[in-house]
């Protein structure tokens, strides 16, 4: 697996692509981003731009409009009304005398005068470039029918104005006003017509900054959808084609640089892991290899152990039967040297056949197993018993089986164990004790604790280990018979199953208790 | 047959067994017992030709009881037992399949081909003396033999 370096960062995925080769060639998309948004605040600053001047303009255009046009426009108005009321005022008078008829002519006399003023005032505007001539004008003919007509029939005196004249010159008035008039027409004509070119321009304007967001809009869609939305939607698509099981699969880095770079290591980081599965199942089939080796090679091994053990027989049998038969046929007509001597030849092979025999039944845990079943220890331990029987009832002793349970394994096994404990238990009395060998489970720990318990000889401590060894044996051949391969044949069938075999010294101090741990759960049977 | 007194029943019995030393022994047990004409063949081809008198077993009687080994040169014991039994004229005759397998499968083979009982050497002389006097009780005292 990954190693991490001391300084605690993963070993990193191996050559990635040098980045400048990724992507499809695209723009980046930090490049884009930046020269879009720059764009877009020059277009929107120019919009900003166009649309306040185009507004100015208008409201420029407004203002001449309302402040200036219209009101020159009616204050002619004013200035008209007011010379037709002096005019009309003279002539009333001139025709009755009467002064009443005046008031036209003084009322009028002052709307002129505030008509001329308004006029003047608003004559400095650029709008009425002859305004003031032509006020000029108006006030000359106005001038000039006073001083011809009205003031001479105003004061009355004897010198009778002529009415002739007085039209006259009042017509020169009326057409000089109508220039006046005719000309703000044409200005106020003028100043709508800029009102409207400016609102014209003003929603031109607006419609241009509209069509040009649009657009801007459809571009950056557009844009975005090409530059960003299908290639990271192709790069999921891929990554979740590698995700759902197609490791294979290769990641192909498209689109804007960024994207691409992600494409990229994402495409570094699925080799990797391929890499590292590859590797991984190449260890795993080394390992099985290597199991599988083993495990031959243990099958040979237990073969060749029962293949010579059984082999190893045959001579032994000639040399004991012939030796035996030596002793039938000539046991009389030889001396008693050589009586001993066949005797010791005899017990020689003999001791060598069980030892064989004891190798044999050793090397055999866990090859003829066919596989574990639940077993009934009482069952086993009775029938255990009852093969002892003999040998139970010549020492009169006993075997007490108490409440034992149903664990999972090799009935034989299982049997042949309690066979050597209990037997173990039975042989190893002490003199003059009568030998009571116990049975007993306890579960402890989601275990069982199988314990024989017996009142014999003990164990000493410190051989405590010892007794497991093969063929090791604690006393004499003369004093116990057996080969002391009996404990070490319990303690490979209790680790055939799973379990642990200790010996200790009984409770009460005499005697021994052999303890075996067999799990409710039978582990594994690759490893007996 | 009919016989009246055990003790002086005759029979025939032939032993398959390649090993010398293991013929020898069984003579020797034999031998306890005179009224046993004991034949002995070395190998599974030889016992063929002897159960069905072919030269140079032109003259050989019929058996009355076969003692096999199983491991013998050139056919095998179960070979042997196979063809017995599977022959019409032979298959009447008692085998007693003698040998120092212990295993399983050679006992359950040997009494799936038929074979009438299965007895291992026991390692031991004497034993093995004792078990051949059993068989000599059972096959000739206790039971009855076809004729």
């Amino acid at each position: 697996m990954t190693a991490t370096a001391a300084g605690g960062r993963a070993r990193p995925l191996g050559p990635l692509r040098s980045r400048r080769g990724a992507g499809s060639g695209g723009w980046p998309l930090r490049r884009a981003f930046n020269v879009g948004a720059a764009v877009a605040a020059v277009l929107a600053l120019l919009a900003i731009t166009l649309g306040a001047l185009a507004l100015y303009r208008l409201v420029e255009a407004r203002t001449a409009l309302l402040d200036t046009v219209n009101p020159a426009r009616s204050a002619a108005e004013n200035l008209s009304a007011g010379l037709l009321n002096q005019e009309t005022g003279v002539r009333g008078f001139d025709l009755t005398g009467r002064p009443e008829f005046l008031e036209p002519y003084r009322m009028g006399t002052a709307a002129e005068r505030e008509a001329v003023a308004r006029l003047r005032g608003l004559s400095g505007s650029e709008e009425f470039a002859g305004l003031a001539g032509d006020v000029d004008a108006v006030q000359e003919a106005v001038a000039a029918w006073r001083t011809g007509y009205a003031d001479l029939v105003i004061a009355g005196a004897g010198a009778p104005a002529d009415p002739e004249i007085g039209r006259l010159l009042f017509d020169e008035i009326r057409t000089r006003v109508g220039a006046l008039t005719g000309n703000l027409d044409a200005a106020q004509a003028d100043a709508r017509a800029r009102v409207d070119r400016a609102s014209a321009v003003v929603v031109g304007t607006g419609i241009g900054i509209a069509a040009v967001l649009l657009a801007l809009l459809v571009i950056v869609g557009v844009g975005l959808r090409r530059g960003v939305l299908v290639p990271v939607s192709q790069l999921a698509g891929e990554v979740r084609e590698v995700v759902t099981g197609d490791l294979t699969r290769a990641v192909t880095p498209t689109g804007p640089r960024e994207i691409a770079e992600l494409g990229a290591d994402v495409e570094a980081m699925r080799a990797h892991i391929v890499r590292e599965l590859d590797a991984q199942q190449q260890v795993s089939r080394r390992l099985d290899q290597q199991a599988r080796d083993l495990e031959r090679s243990n099958r040979d091994l237990e073969q060749f152990a029962y293949v010579a053990s059984h082999d190893l027989q045959e001579p032994l049998r000639k040399v004991s039967s012939f030796c035996q038969l030596l002793q039938r046929r000539y046991g009389g007509q030889l001396d008693e040297r050589a009586d001993q001597y066949i005797g010791f030849a005899v017990d020689g092979a003999q001791r060598m056949q069980r030892l064989i025999n004891d190798l044999l039944a050793f090397s055999r845990v866990g090859r003829t197993t066919e596989g574990f079943e639940p077993v009934d220890l009482a069952a086993v331990a009775a029938a255990a018993a009852a093969q002892l029987e003999s040998v139970r009832a010549e020492l009169a002793g006993e075997i007490v089986v108490g409440a034992l349970p149903e664990v999972t394994g090799d009935p034989a096994l299982l049997r042949q164990l309690l066979l050597n404990l209990v037997g173990n238990g039975l042989k190893f009395h002490r003199d003059g004790v009568v030998p009571v060998v116990r049975v007993e489970a306890e579960l402890r720990d989601g275990a069982w604790q199988v314990t024989v318990t017996d009142n014999g000889i003990g164990i000493e401590p410190e051989y405590a280990d010892k007794v497991f060894v093969i063929f090791q044996r604690l006393h004499g051949r003369d004093r116990y018979p057996g080969t002391g391969i009996g404990l070490a044949l319990a303690k490979k069938i209790v680790e055939f199953h799973g379990g642990r075999i200790a010996v200790e010294p009984a409770p009460g101090g005499a005697g021994t208790t052999v303890r075996c741990t067999l799990p409710t759960q039978h582990p594994s049977q690759e490893d007996p | 047959m009919i016989h009246t007194d055990a003790q002086a029943r005759h029979i025939n019995v032939l032993l398959v067994e390649d090993d010398p030393g293991d013929v020898l022994m069984t003579r020797e047990a034999f031998d306890e017992y005179l009224h046993n004409r004991l034949d002995v063949v070395n190998d599974g081809a030889e016992a063929l030709a002897y159960l069905r008198r072919e030269e140079p077993y032109a003259d050989a009687p019929r058996p009355d009881l076969i003692l096999l080994d199983l491991n013998l040169p050139r056919r095998d014991g179960r070979e042997v037992l196979q063809e017995v039994k599977d022959d019409p004229d032979l298959r009447a005759i008692p085998i007693i399949v003698l040998t120092t397998s212990q295993a399983e499968e050679d006992v359950l083979r040997s009494y799936q081909l038929h074979a009438n009982a299965y007895v291992t050497k026991p390692v031991d002389f004497e034993s093995f003396i004792e078990a051949i006097k059993q068989i000599d009780h059972f096959f000739v005292s206790v039971v009855q033999l076809p004729s």
